[in-house]
């Protein structure tokens, strides 16, 4: 009991602390137990498959959802509706006003902030120039290019320079040289300080530059950490790309017998010929090895090396 | 710290005062609400003065007289309000209903063989008149307007029998003089020959206005100063800004909702604040359509005092409930035509029950006491209470808004 009031003192300034969130729209449970601490000056990225609620844990803690939901919600922790400068959301949906010229938009969209409208026009230009974004102001929004809107849209969200961002599938409709800046920008607000929490799909980008990787699946965080963790967690830390000269279907089956969690290697695909394992370790892959010729396998390496995220999501 | 303090009213300031620019600019830049909203109120206004005040153009009647006497002549002569077109005596009748149904006359009326040889005896004559009664208000009209204008003819009648009757009563009396004469002066047949000559003075001296109409009613409006034009003011401001608050109000919330703006206020602002951005912006829109309709009203020659104070209440107490209804269609409906046709639903009814159109006092009792809370009925009542009797708005009014307002934010919140 004491240790709860003094938990209820103490200042927690992890940008997210999120406890047993449950959360369904109609019926089902889209969020069925969701447990999630992050911490400060760090890109965090949730990936999940497409439906698994990814857009609507981060619009429950944005507060963008008001439906009820189960368990506690903390930004810097606070309530999210009395710390609702200290987060910027940027949601899927730009969010424009479409009859509103765009320094219009800006201008509201600052004054939404508690920020004057020359502070905001001062802020907008700035981070224009952090990302790219040469466009009149005069013009309306609905005139911009994809890529544009989502550039501005991220824009209006982080007005009041906020502790922490928020991103829901940024990186959508921008080309290769776009995400690249868009990553760069997000890594400059680390070193600012800031903490992110985004989405994407963008599974071989986020290898690259999240620092950390959350995976929703079923409702609830099947996995938090770094990629290396991930590896090991799931017996992944190689992949090996084999083609066989010839594989009959009673040789498949033999070979399917052998790949198990005790040898250490997992079946992650298998088109005709073609198969990928990941495999726990160097050894397993001389065992193997051997086992094809016990079979009676032909084999023509393609490639060994280390798996990618895609791989790695494929599997769980 | 102190800084912190200031900053706190001013952040919340500026909040507010973003949502209330964003819609002002977004009514001056979407043009077609703007004219609509503006002319919609000078075009009802003018509307209503006209209607209030019909010209004098007459009404086209197509009349079949059968009769065709010198004093069916004469009765014709008489109607001048309309516009008399004889038509030829081959099937009269049929061709006079087929030019009423085709629009030639806006009435008809036969006079049938022998209408004036009934009147020369005195006996009861009558009149055909034809309608298309499909047209309610013109033939709520027509009966009474033949009516009264037959009305002169009529007293000519009658006053020509007057006349008559007086003559043989003269005559009769001057012969009850010379019996009395030769009565000598006294005795029962005497007093029975004075006694007739008393009744038949009594006769000779009835007033003709007994005979048409021995009772005639004389109603009196207690508010007789004020014009009609001036009265209708009062009903015309809230229903009309009930129309607009409650379309433009639940438009602008799906506005809102489809362009993500409802996202950026949930993330930013509060929703109290938002919903109280917009009860200020349609007192604005309820203030402005309050100076067209009396500016429209003044130039037509209304005269009107009242206390500016309680003007500023009334326009808050109607804007407030209007644009709270509305903004509760605007959660309900998915898009800008349902929010309309909801809209259309509501005030439809409610302004059938104003009171303008109909007598309520012939409906049911329920009714009648659903009738009284009903919003618009309440904001009749209010806006006649303010600018026609210059009384005070009590405050009761307002606190009728406190359980609206609170299930709007509850409604909002929970649905956007
Ligand atoms: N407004 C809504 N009402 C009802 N169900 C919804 C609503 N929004 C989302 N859902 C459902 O909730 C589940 C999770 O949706 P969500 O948008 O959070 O998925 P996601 O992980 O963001 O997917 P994606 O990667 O495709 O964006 C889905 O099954 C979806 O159908
Ligand atoms: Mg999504």
């Amino acid at each position: 009991m004491i240790g709860k009031i003094k938990n209820f003192f103490s200042r927690n300034d992890n940008p997210l602390v999120s406890k047993n969130i449950r959360f369904s729209y109609a019926d089902e449970d889209v969020l069925k137990d969701i447990n999630l601490v992050t911490k400060k000056n760090k890109i965090y990225s949730i990936i999940g498959k497409s439906g698994s609620g990814k857009s609507t844990f981060l619009k429950l803690i944005a507060g963008v959802i008001s439906k009820k939901h189960r368990g506690k919600i903390r930004i810097f922790g606070k309530h999210r509706f009395l710390n609702k400068n200290s987060f910027g959301f940027v949601s899927q949906e730009p969010g424009f006003i479409p009859d509103l010229s765009i320094e219009n938009n800006i201008k509201i969209s600052g004054l939404n902030y508690g920020i004057s409208e020359k502070k905001a026009l001062e802020r907008a230009k700035d981070l224009m120039g952090q990302l790219k974004l040469n466009i009149d102001i005069d013009r309306k929004p609905m005139d911009l290019s994809g890529g544009q809107k989502t550039r501005l849209g991220i824009i209006l969200s982080i007005l009041h320079d906020p502790r922490m961002i928020i991103l829901d599938e940024p990186f959508v409709g921008l080309d290769f040289k776009n995400r690249w800046l868009l990553w760069r920008f997000l890594e400059n607000k680390r070193k600012e300080g800031k903490s992110i929490l985004l989405t994407s799909h963008l599974l071989t980008e986020i290898q690259e530059h999240a620092d950390k990787i959350i995976i929703l699946k079923d409702g609830k965080v099947f996995f938090k950490g770094q990629l290396e963790k991930l590896k090991n967690k799931l017996n992944m830390n190689y992949i090996y790309e084999v083609r066989f000269s010839w594989l009959a279907q009673s040789k498949w089956e033999k070979l399917k017998n052998y790949c198990n969690k005790k040898n250490g290697v997992d079946i992650i695909e298998k088109y005709e010929k073609h198969c990928v394992f990941s495999l726990k370790s160097e050894e397993v892959k001389k065992k193997l090895d051997k086992k094809f010729k016990t079979i009676g396998l032909k084999d023509n390496i393609i490639n060994f090396r280390e798996p990618n995220l895609d791989e790695i999501f494929l599997k769980t | 710290m102190l800084k912190k303090k200031i900053k706190f009213p001013l952040r919340y300031g500026r909040k507010f005062y973003g949502h209330l620019k964003k819609d002002l600019m977004l009514f001056y830049n979407r043009k077609k609400y703007l004219y609509i909203f503006l002319i919609f109120p000078i075009l009802i206004a003018g509307l209503f003065l006209f209607l209030l005040s019909p010209t004098t153009a007459s009404m086209r009647v197509g009349v079949c007289d059968l009769d065709q006497t010198p004093e069916t002549q004469d009765m014709l002569t008489d109607l001048d309000d309309f516009d008399i077109v004889l038509l030829e005596n081959e099937n009269c009748t049929e061709n006079l209903k087929n030019s009423i149904m085709e629009g030639k006359f806006e009435l008809g009326l036969k006079i049938p063989n022998g209408f004036t040889e009934n009147i020369e005896n005195l006996e009861q004559a009558s009149l055909i008149t034809y309608h298309d009664n499909t047209d309610i208000a013109l033939s709520r009209m027509v009966s009474w307007k033949m009516d009264s204008s037959l009305n002169p003819y009529r007293r000519s009648i009658i006053d020509g029998l007057n006349e008559e009757l007086k003559q043989r009563i003269s005559v009769a009396r001057q012969s009850i003089d010379t019996a009395e004469q030769l009565t000598g002066g006294s005795g029962p047949l005497h007093e029975k020959i004075i006694e007739i000559d008393r009744d038949l003075e009594r006769i000779e001296e009835l007033d003709t206005d007994f005979i048409v109409n021995p009772i005639k009613t004389d109603s009196r409006g207690l508010h007789h100063e004020l014009s009609m034009k001036y009265i209708s003011i009062a009903f015309l401001y809230p229903i009309i800004t009930l129309f607009l608050i409650l379309m433009l109000a639940s438009i602008s919330i799906i506005y809102d909702d489809k362009t993500g703006f409802i996202t950026r206020v949930k993330t930013s602002t509060t929703v109290l604040t938002y919903i109280f951005s917009k009860i200020l912006f349609f007192f604005i829109l309820s203030a402005i359509v309050f100076a067209l309709f009396f500016g429209i009203f003044l130039l037509a020659g209304a005269s009107l005092t009242f206390n500016l104070m309680e003007v500023v209440k009334l326009i808050f107490f109607v804007s407030i409930t209007n644009s709270l209804i509305g903004m509760l269609i605007g959660n309900v409906a998915e898009n800008e035509g349902i929010a309309i046709l909801m809209s259309l639903f509501i005030s439809f009814p409610l302004m059938l029950l104003s009171g303008l159109f109909f007598p309520l006092q012939n409906m049911p009792y329920i009714v009648q006491r659903v009738v009284e809370v009903l919003p618009l009925h309440l904001q009749i009542e209010a806006t006649k209470s303010v600018i026609l009797f210059n009384q005070h708005l009590g405050m009761t009014l307002l606190y009728l808004n406190v359980p609206l307002l609170l299930f709007t934010v509850y409604f909002i919140r929970r649905n956007i």
